[in-house]
């Protein structure tokens, strides 16, 4: 188990390199850009040429990218360009505006999810269990920013019930966050209910379940008892792995909304460019998602005991 | 004596699209207390679904269309699903054929037990736990409690048999349907599980209908048997009278294919040159030791068959000789030349000279490509046209007794017979001069087995091939092989001629693995050459 | 075996394939289907069905710049169509030869590629996307290659998990012990036997790109104007969305409808696979 976490962390820090190192090449190619940005677009060139070469920017691209790596490594994060202020006091406030947005979509998809797709599960083919699909594949196939709109139109622009942006200016509002998290737990829960149900339905058709049938067991206690455990074993380890996925959602939502979190920061920076800040949010991505496969991995040991620790490391990264 | 079951005139519709309307077609037949009789028959013969519906839980899609189900004098044909869970587990009680996947991997097995006693029983939780341990005991589990507290995947496939016994025990039904179970088995826990089946008769006076294809388990177990045919009962009566006269022309067919452990047939001299010399032939991986130091000389025109018990090696051994996976230590000589040191191009002109026959006929052809260009490419490979291919193609089909036209055809349109006799076109068309044989009738009925088995014996005559015939089955190595090389844990422990290792075998696990061949006492009369 | 036989044995397929054939017909025959020029401005601000001080009739009205939003719907599909299909088919060609090649022969190879891999897949997708769109600049051609980027290491996975199972099969087995080449048994052996779990994740994947397209297109780094983009419609309409609604909801239902055919088209195949007869093995 410690050599196991001890695994993954060294993983999670090649990964951090490896990121680090293609965001990198990635701004390269627009470096001149940079100076632009930060000096508006009426400054001259041999103004931008100045900025450039006293921050730095005209020094070798490895050099330059090692005194990066240093300075991270010992907390100091960098200034953001377009904000004027230490990097790493920006991502704190947003990313915790962030985790409330995720938290409770979370808490509002999973029961739901999980519900309808046992229910569908248990008895494949039934009127639920079809009416549960469609519902499934029509959140899944309609992207965020869509049931953004459609969803706008309906609470904001019909019924007038709620606000349609989310700047939470005069403070926290809870009713600016019921649209965000509405639009993220559609597309969330329809597929984990998906997932829950097609996971349902291998488990009842088990040959374990029949045992159970053929011991007298009722269906109640066959679905409760026997299959359910093990039919969430898959979904539940979906759950965490969807969370970068989330992540993507967010940004979108955020944007939209027009809320402050660690979507719009992202976004922002990498629309100006913003070197320093892209770097630091991508790290706390990495870091985000390989806990989230940590803890997928963890859940997954402790539901199921036929895997321990040991074959979690070896277990196929298949999709 | 006392009637438990009684079916009569038993009929179960399959799904409209099947390939016939019933699944059960008209069956009658008795189970009495402290009898068992073994239900026989080949794949697709219904005697599954006869037992479901001895249970009340057929499978969704079928459905009874007419007969009487009878239990305990009860008429339980239409009962209600709610009643039927009142007798499930406590009167009737089954046991599967796959006992690992049977038990629930999430709960300890001892709380599964537990839980019969809990649907059925009054016991309090302590009472339950007690009766929990001593019903593994009865089914001579070691260590009770460690067992109760173990997951299934940390036991044995017997161990798990053991405990899905313990399970029907529990409520000490008065019927046991036993599907197939011992089929997942390795032979010694075959026996095991076997006898631990004819204690329960003998002691407890449990009826039990036994469900099998394997003709040799019928011979060590049965008081009775019926013969199952498409849905249709052909045969039943005393063991002894179907074993040994039997009656109906299927009955007859069926049991003329089982091979006879004890062989009457004698093979020409046996002096040969070395085809494949295996010297100090090992393979690891890791810290496993998969395959010992192992040496072993196929001559010319001979058939060596490897025995031996799954994790025995035997698979390994064959795969490591052919070059699947690349050996450890040691030398594979083929007229002196040593295949497991080549590479490259060298490897790939060699490797025609020995040629594979595999296990499942579903999975060792590429169901994309005709069969034609299935067998044609080796010819191709060879250098030949393609009309020069076809041609050839089209001989090695007679050759393996299909007709051309199956040229055309991919290989989803055969049965698992016809598709293995594609494997050996596929691997004869390489005119190798060593052939591997792994665990090739294994996976066919009795009736197909002894047509291929029939089929790699004539090939070998009027080849010249030398044949290396890996199985877990003794009958069909006494009937095929003239040496027989028994393995166990990556080591050949005994080799010989297959009679002389037969009838007097010298090791002690070569001993116990002939005690378990079940039906061993038991030799197959051959009736077709009588008639 | 027509197109329309291995349909016809699934609802869902039925319905999907109407919806993306409808598309594709939209993007095959856009001039001749589309009322007006996308690219002219007549009135603007015209609500659904409503006409135009000189009489025209716009049935999904126009959008601020007097262009009529059905016409540009017709030919943004064509957009769609063509970048999505090419950036698709981009990542599979990445995809599809490092998947093969990793499943083949593990070893070194597979750690290489497999790392390469997740440590793009532990990036948020669309951060990559804005990455790479802010560094190169937006272009179609750009979006290919982003595209490409971000998907193939998912493609990579699935044809290495497939590939790994396939190798383990017999018949790979058998082509082995009779010589055959490497490549020739990835191609010949191997890669049509994966080819239906792979149709169907080419369903999903042109969906998943065209959304891809679109959510670029509306964080305003799709397609430069004034291509008709759905993505850009919806981010051009979105200051006045609250107003006119129409602006935004008819883009958005175009994209919709596009990613629904294509999941139930996937799902519809999928079933069709599972059901077995005609679809080779059972």
């Amino acid at each position: 188990m410690k050599r196991y976490i001890a695994i993954k962390l060294g993983e999670m820090i090649l990964v951090m390199l490896a990121v680090s190192f293609i965001v990198h090449v990635a701004l390269e190619l627009n470096v001149g850009d940079v100076a632009a940005k930060v000096l508006g677009q009426f400054s001259t060139a041999a103004q931008r040429q100045v900025w450039l070469k006293e921050n730095g920017y005209l020094d070798p691209f490895l050099v330059r990218y090692f005194r990066w790596l240093g300075h991270f490594i010992v907390g100091d994060w960098g200034q953001s360009l377009r904000f004027r202020t230490e990097v790493i006091s920006l991502i704190g406030p947003r990313l915790a505006a962030t985790g409330i947005l995720a938290a409770a979509t979370l808490l509002v998809t999973v029961p739901i999810a999980l519900l309808l797709g046992i229910a569908a599960g248990v008895r494949e083919g039934s009127l639920l269990d079809r009416g549960i699909t469609v519902f499934s594949v029509l959140t899944t196939s309609i992207p965020e920013f869509a049931s953004a709109v459609f969803l706008s139109a309906v609470f904001v622009f019909w019924l007038g019930l709620l606000p349609g942006a989310s700047t939470m200016t005069a403070g926290f509002s809870p009713a600016e966050l019921v649209l965000p998290v509405m639009v993220l737990s559609l597309y969330t829960a329809g597929y984990l209910a998906r997932m829950t149900r097609s996971s349902m339905i291998e488990a009842m058709a088990s040959p374990y379940v029949r045992t159970a049938m053929m011991k007298g067991a009722s269906l109640p206690r066959i679905v409760f008892r026997h299959a359910l455990r093990n039919a969430l074993i898959a979904p539940i380890t979906v759950i965490m792995l969807q969370i970068p996925w989330l992540l993507s959602g967010v940004i979108v939502v955020e944007v939209f909304f027009a809320y402050k979190g660690f979507g719009t920061l992202l976004f922002e920076a990498a629309l100006n460019s913003d070197i320093y800040l892209i770097e630091a949010c991508a790290m706390v991505g990495v870091v985000v998602v390989v806990v989230t496969q940590l803890i997928s991995d963890m859940l997954y040991t402790w539901l199921n005991p036929r895997i321990s620790f040991r074959d979690v490391g070896r277990r196929e990264g298949g999709a | 004596m006392e009637q438990i079951l009684s079916i009569e005139n038993l009929s179960i519709a399959l799904p409209r699209g099947a390939d016939r309307g019933f699944a059960v077609d008209g069956v009658t037949l008795q189970v009495a207390r402290g009898e068992i009789l073994c239900v026989v028959g080949e794949s697709g013969s219904g005697k599954s679904v006869l037992a479901s519906a001895a249970m009340g839980a057929l499978a969704p899609g079928l459905r009874r269309t007419g007969g009487r189900l009878t239990f305990q004098g009860q008429d339980v044909t239409d009962l209600p699903e709610k009643a039927w869970q009142k007798i499930r587990g406590n009167r009737i009680a089954m046991i599967f054929q796959e006992p690992m996947a049977a038990l629930n991997p999430a709960i300890p097995v001892g709380g599964q037990v537990a839980e019969v006693l809990e649907l059925h029983g009054d016991l309090d939780r302590a009472g339950r736990a007690a009766r929990v341990l001593a019903l593994l005991a009865a089914t001579h589990l070691p260590d009770p409690p460690r067992i109760a507290a173990s997951f299934p995947h940390q036991l044995s496939g017997g161990q798990c048999q053991r405990v899905v016994i313990a399970m029907a025990l529990a409520m000490n039904p008065a019927l046991l349907i036993a599907d197939e179970p011992t089929t997942a088995l390795d032979v010694t826990t075959q026996a095991q599980v076997l006898r631990l089946i004819g204690e329960l008769r003998d002691n407890f006076g449990h009826g039990i209908l036994f469900i099998t294809h394997d003709f040799g388990v019928v011979a060590e177990i049965a008081d009775r048997v019926a013969v199952m045919r498409h849905g249709r009962l052909v045969e039943i009566g005393p063991a002894d009278q179907v074993l040994n006269r039997p009656q109906d022309p299927y009955t007859r067919m069926l049991i003329d294919a089982v091979p006879d452990l004890h062989r009457q047939v004698q093979r020409p001299s046996r002096q040969a040159e070395p085809a494949l010399r295996i010297e100090g032939l090992a393979k690891t991986y890791g810290t496993l030791q998969a395959l010992k130091p192992v040496s072993l000389t196929l001559r010319r025109g001979r058939t060596v068959a490897i025995v031996g018990e799954s994790g025995s090696g035997k698979s390994t051994l064959a795969k490591t000789v052919i070059r699947l996976q690349s050996c450890s230590a040691g030398r594979v000589l083929v007229d002196g030349q040593d295949f497991a040191a080549l590479s490259g191009r060298a490897l790939a002109r060699a490797r025609r000279r020995i040629q594979m026959i595999f296990q499942d006929p579903f999975g060792s052809l590429n169901p994309r490509r005709r069969v034609g260009d299935i067998v044609g490419r080796a010819a191709v490979l060879a250098g030949m046209t393609r009309a020069e291919a076809r041609a050839r193609a089209a001989e090695l089909m007679e050759l393996v007794g299909l007709k051309r036209e199956a040229l055309d055809r991919r290989p989803g349109q055969f049965s698992g017979g016809q598709r293995q006799r594609i494997g050996i076109a596929r691997a004869l068309a390489m005119s190798p001069e060593i052939v591997i044989a792994d665990e090739s009738v294994s996976a066919l009925d009795v009736s197909v087995q002894k047509q291929v088995l029939a089929l790699i014996d004539d090939l070998q005559q009027r080849l010249g091939l030398t044949v290396m015939f890996i199985t877990h089955d003794l009958r069909v190595a006494a009937q095929i092989a003239d040496y027989i090389a028994v393995m166990r844990q990556g080591e050949v422990v005994e080799f010989g001629e297959a009679e002389a290792l037969l009838a007097a075998p010298r090791h002690d696990y070569t001993r116990a693995l002939l005690d378990a061949a079940p039906g061993r006492h038991w030799s197959p009369p051959r009736l077709a050459r009588e008639a | 075996m027509t197109v329309l036989g291995v349909l016809r044995r699934s609802g869902p397929a039925l319905i999907g394939g109407a919806v993306v054939g409808v598309w594709l017909a939209c993007a095959l025959f856009a001039p001749l289907l589309a009322p007006y020029d996308p690219l002219k401005s007549y009135s603007p601000l015209i609500s659904p069905g409503g006409l135009s001080p000189d009489g025209m009739r716009f049935w999904l009205g126009t959008d601020l710049l007097g262009r009529d939003i059905l016409s540009r719907l017709i030919h943004g599909a064509r957009t769609v169509v063509v970048w999505a299909g090419l950036a698709t088919l981009s990542a599979y060609v990445v995809g599809l030869a490092a998947g093969l090649l990793a499943g083949f022969y593990r070893g070194w190879v597979d750690t290489v590629l497999s790392f390469v891999a997740n440590t793009v897949l532990s990036f948020p997708v669309l951060v990559l996307y804005i990455v790479i769109i802010v560094s190169i600049g937006a272009s179609a051609a750009n979006i290919v290659i982003a595209v490409t980027f971000a998907s193939a290491p998912a493609i990579f996975r699935i044809v290495r998990a497939l590939t790994i199972d396939l190798r383990s099969r017999d018949f790979v087995a058998a082509a082995i012990t009779q010589g055959e080449s490497d490549w020739r048994i990835m191609l010949v052996e191997i890669l049509p036997n994966a080819s239906g779990p792979l149709v169907v994740d080419v369903c999903l994947r042109l969906g998943y790109t065209a959304i891809t397209i679109g959510v670029l297109g509306f964080l305003g780094l799709g397609l430069p104007p004034p291509t008709p983009d759905w993505g850009g419609m919806i981010n051009d309409g979105r200051a006045m969305a609250i107003a006119f609604p129409h602006l935004v909801v008819f883009p958005c239902i175009a994209i919709s409808s596009l990613m629904l055919g294509l999941s139930l088209l996937a799902d519809g195949l999928r079933e069709i696979a599972n059901a077995g007869p005609g679809g080779g093995e059972g």
